[in-house]
């Protein structure tokens, strides 16, 4: 008499663990922030944005420099000198931007 | 490529698309602002915007119908970005973020229709986001920290010696930061619809390339719709990174 | 290219490059995105929001009145674990007394039983010796008469009543030790 009994209150117990178990599921899913997968693509764009990032810094240095040799007349003393902060400057931010990447697929990837 | 052109050879001309023509004129002296086909599809952009996101929320239902959950997801998307990248107080800058992402968004997509124009592959366009961004973000960073936010250029952990070199390197990267924004954006969606235009011009230019052309046209198309897409995620996600930096200087 | 049929030659054949149409580009950039703000954080951002917070809420409420069901339905299965463990235990209880009580008729009836068997042996003996005594009273009576009855064949006028008897019974009980 006992044991059917036993049994279906075992089964009862069960169904009611797996309900708090999906209860639970369901309440992470609506807290919790959801995360996107990164494509590939991203991949593709970035090598191309590296670069970039480093002409521009060139660039911009350059520009600084040769105004700054457009007021000194020091012709290309400082056009050379910052062209080489923006070299630097493009290294910089290609490390920033390759740092990025890391963290982006390191959070995506779990 | 041959000099002597014949009808049918091949007849590129893959910056032809890109033309700015004006339906009529505004001159204010300085400047024409005239109405163009640029300003047009940057109207028509708003307005598919409008449309789209109009009718998917007009319904307001709790149970989403497929355009809702679609303008949801993209709401939800930026807003995860915006949060995840630049914290919980750039929230308040969400609907300016919004705004852009979906409106280079727009642009970039209308700009696969054939024939038509797009907005987001002219520098003027671009520039003038990116330079939005920047200055908005900069002005943001001095509300926030005032004269501290010039802590952000200036490497307190580095040897004394260095310090001044390496903020000279950091005032360059910052300022560097709006013309690779704008380039990235532009030169993507630049080359993409010349590209497409030069195969498309080899499918015309001679029987046998057709089918190749064809395949390649339709390869394209999915590769430029999804760079369409990445670049308007790449350049929100830039915007964020920066409001991030501003906010928190590091 | 040589075939180019160039209209924007002043731009090197980039009409992004060609900085007269910048200044009408940016100023209807500007006033279309102005225009896509004002629609967008007036009336459409605030209604996704709206739907994303009440179906938020609504799976929050719905998430809440699960978890009190299943808290209920513990409680119900708790009620329903004790309620059969005491009638378990009020069974066996049951079943313990009725059992005490068995084994106390059980003991009454067999201690009656016994008392009226030792009545009756005691009745019997009783008996069987009334039997026996009679019996042997009939013998010596029957062995007197008959002893005497030989005499009087024998020796008539020598037998003597008491003489007889007394030897009857001493050859009776010699016979009794006997036995």
């Amino acid at each position: 008499m006992a044991a059917p009994d036993g049994k279906a209150g075992e089964t009862d117990r069960k169904s009611l663990d797996e309900l708090g178990a999906r209860i639970d599921a369901a309440r992470q899913q609506l807290d919790g922030p959801k995360r996107e997968q990164t494509t590939k693509y991203k991949t593709l764009n970035r090598a191309w944005q590296m670069v970039v990032e480093l002409v521009v810094s060139v660039v911009v240095g350059g520009c600084i420099g040769y105004a700054l040799d457009w007021a000194f007349g020091t012709l290309p003393l400082f056009l050379v000198i910052f062209g080489g902060f923006g070299f630097a400057a493009g290294i910089k931010t290609i490390l920033a931007t390759a740092r990025g990447f890391i963290d982006e697929d390191d959070t995506a990837s779990p | 490529m041959a000099k002597e052109a014949v009808e049918g050879e091949l007849n590129i001309d893959p910056m032809h698309q890109f033309d700015i023509k004006y339906f009529f004129d505004i001159d204010l002296g300085i400047a024409n602002i005239g109405f163009t086909n640029s300003a047009l599809f940057a109207f028509i952009a708003v307005a598919a915007i409008v449309v789209f996101l109009w009718s998917a929320v007009s319904g307001h239902s709790l149970v989403p119908s497929r355009m809702q959950s679609v303008a949801e997801s993209i709401y939800e998307f930026v807003r995860n970005m915006v949060r995840d990248t630049a914290g919980d107080e750039a929230l308040k800058y969400f609907p300016y973020i919004f705004t852009v992402f979906i409106f280079i968004l727009a642009c970039n997509l209308i700009g696969m229709i054939p024939y038509s124009f797009t907005v987001t592959s002219h520098f003027a366009v671009t520039v003038f986001l990116a330079l939005s961004v920047f200055i908005s973000v900069t002005v943001i960073g001095f509300l926030k920290h005032g004269m501290h936010f010039f802590s952000f250029f200036w490497p307190a952990q580095a040897p004394a010696a260095l310090r001044p070199v390496l903020c000279i390197i950091e005032v360059i990267s910052y300022l560097a930061r709006p013309i690779s924004h704008s380039i990235r954006l532009g030169a993507n969606m630049m080359a993409g619809h010349a590209v497409l235009k030069v195969i498309g011009a080899f499918a015309g230019a001679s029987a046998l390339l057709v089918v190749p052309s064809v395949l390649g046209i339709v390869g394209l198309t999915a590769l430029e719709v999804l760079v369409a897409v990445l670049q308007a995620y790449v350049f929100t996600i830039l915007t964020c990174v920066y409001l991030n930096d501003a906010l928190n200087l590091h | 290219m040589a075939t180019e049929n160039i209209d924007h030659a002043q731009s090197g054949g980039m009409p992004q490059l060609d900085f007269s149409t910048w200044a009408s580009q940016i100023f209807w950039t500007a006033v279309a995105l102005f225009v896509l703000y004002k629609i967008l954080n007036g009336s459409i951002l605030p209604k996704i929001s709206g739907a994303l917070e009440d179906r938020h809420n609504a799976i929050a409420d719905d998430l809440d009145k699960a978890a009190e069901l299943k808290r209920q339905a513990e409680d119900a299965e708790a009620a329903h674990t004790a309620a059969l463990a005491t009638a378990k235990a009020d069974a066996n209880k049951i079943i313990a007394e009725a059992q005490n009580e068995i084994d106390a008729e059980l003991a009454t009836a067999s201690a009656e039983a016994d008392a009226e068997i030792a009545a009756r042996t005691a009745e019997s003996e009783v008996r069987i010796n009334e039997v026996r005594a009679e019996a042997q009273s009939n013998a010596k009576s029957i062995a007197t008469d008959t002893a005497q009855a030989i005499i009087e064949k024998l020796a008539p006028g020598l037998s003597d009543k008491s003489t007889v008897e007394a030897a009857v019974s001493r050859a009776l009980s010699a016979a009794g030790v006997a036995k």
